[in-house]
């Protein structure tokens, strides 16, 4: 026999029904709505988020520091760090190089990738697989607020784009919302980067006679605020060139292995000459980085 | 269960999810315990329960997405009063129409993400979102719901408070 639906439920589908209108109509208003009554929920769920993720990190650290061989394991964190440190000197060193050779006055390009940066440590994926997002252990309390950069030694990581009090969700380079503006390092042209569904980037509104090739290397071109000039993205895989077409694009694989983030350091602020006479003065790499992750 | 137990519920899955839930990834993709509990909460307890709690679970959901705040909301609410509604009037179903259920209601779910302008890529890409997101996923969550069912109702004998049921028998329901 099928029951007949009872007055609380078809209450709870009237209110459901009137609640899908309201966002559909005013989706802005519904937006800052939910995202002012969600900021206490977030608190409390950042809580078991947080332990879950030490505990996960504790787990981790013990079966790789541990049982699975311990100076191997030490070593090869070593070299890989060694490697990202070496390939992001040697980008900033190219850069130099070109940019010295382009105009003078780019000889003050090291001022220009002077920033501040907080370190954060990774605790989650994004809670569905329709966005590339992780969670950071960082929030408003520690300074981190929507739309900073969010970076590696070895390349641009994403951008922030919800804050809580004690986390930061991060929508990562390779997602199709997130775009940024980027340079080829060889030819100095511009344009747009956008993450692909596969995880891939594609640079866009490239000029239809530039001469890009397969392993340019591509970096941001600090157009945009949240990341300074010179910072590493990617190398082009792939160009099309399109007959008929005004501009051409090129496939990017990202420098970052965006599968494996543990630690990230958010941009906090890109300083200016003034700010490093004010006593803010960063380590050798022109990153001055604040706490632990 | 209490609503403390409800929210105690919600903060352990978004946070398993979250945390831990990429170890269990296949080519990059997890599947979704939110839409498996919501699924099986509708399925075994009713459209309005169903309902409140995907709404719940998929604010909280929200809360830890990049995505917009309300988007998990109502697609979860959508998964749970859909789930719940054909689960009430259907006279006899098997855990494989369950499972073809929960199937459809993870691509359902997908499919609102996508039509709301926010899920990956254009309308072009629909074809590809579908082979490499859409179907692997609700594969996964009709896996987990499979076994989420076999362990509630089978082995710890969760039957639900629908009294047109019988569940727990040789992976059969019987209705009134």
């Amino acid at each position: 026999m099928l029951r007949s639906t009872s007055g609380t439920t078809r209450a709870v589908l009237v209110c459901f029904t009137i609640l899908l209108s309201v966002v559909f109509v005013l989706p802005t208003q519904s937006r800052h709505f939910f995202q002012k009554i969600g900021q206490p929920f977030a608190q409390i769920l950042a809580v078991p988020i947080q332990a879950l993720a030490r505990l996960d990190k504790g787990v981790r650290d013990i079966w790789q520091g541990y049982i699975a061989l311990h100076v191997v394991y030490e070593n090869n964190q070593h070299l890989k760090e060694e490697i990202q440190e070496l390939r992001r000197e040697n980008s900033e060193l190219r850069e130099r190089a070109t940019s010295s050779e382009r105009l003078a006055e780019l000889l003050a390009f090291k001022e220009t990738v002077l920033f501040q940066t907080i370190a954060a440590q990774v605790i989650g994926r994004d809670a569905s697989n329709w966005y590339r997002g992780v969670v950071l252990n960082k929030g408003e309390q520690d300074g981190v607020t929507a739309e900073m950069g969010v970076i590696l030694p070895a390349g641009v990581v994403g951008r922030v784009v919800k804050t809580t009090t004690s986390t930061a969700m991060v929508l990562l380079v390779t997602d199709p919302h997130n775009a940024i503006t980027g340079l080829i390092q060889r030819t100095r042209d511009e344009g747009i980067i956008e993450g692909m569904p596969h995880g891939r980037l594609r640079m866009k509104y490239l000029p239809l006679l530039s001469s890009i090739e397969v392993g340019d290397r591509v970096v941001t071109s600090g157009l945009t605020g949240e990341f300074p000039k010179g910072l590493m993205i990617g190398t082009i895989t792939r160009v099309d060139k399109v007959e008929g077409e005004l501009f051409q694009s090129a496939e990017i694989l990202p420098d970052v292995d965006l599968s494996r983030l543990e630690e990230v350091l958010v941009i906090t602020s890109v300083m200016v000459p003034a700010d490093r006479k004010a006593g803010t003065l960063p380590n050798s790499n022109g990153i001055d980085q604040q706490g632990s992750p | 269960m209490n609503a403390l137990m409800w929210i105690l519920v919600v903060l352990a899955v978004v946070s398993v999810q979250v945390t831990l839930l990429h170890y269990v990834a296949i080519g990059d993709i997890r599947p979704d315990l939110c839409v498996a509990l919501t699924s099986l909460m509708g399925f075994l307890r009713g459209e309005r329960i169903g309902l409140l709690f995907g709404m719940g679970i998929g604010f909280a959901q929200d809360l830890a997405s990049t995505g917009e705040v309300w988007l998990n909301m109502l697609t979860q609410g959508a998964v749970g009063l859909v789930s719940g509604l054909v689960g009430r009037r259907l006279a006899r179903t098997t855990v494989l129409f369950f499972i073809g259920l929960v199937m459809s209601l993870s691509i359902l779910s997908g499919m609102l993400f996508f039509f709301s302008g926010r899920g990956i890529g254009s309308l072009a890409d629909v074809g590809l979102m579908l082979r490499s997101v859409l179907l692997p996923q609700a594969a996964y969550d009709s896996v987990i719901a499979a076994g989420l069912y076999w362990l509630l109702v089978s082995r710890i004998g969760i039957t639900g408070e629908m009294d047109n049921r019988h569940v727990g028998k040789a992976n059969v329901l019987s209705a009134e």
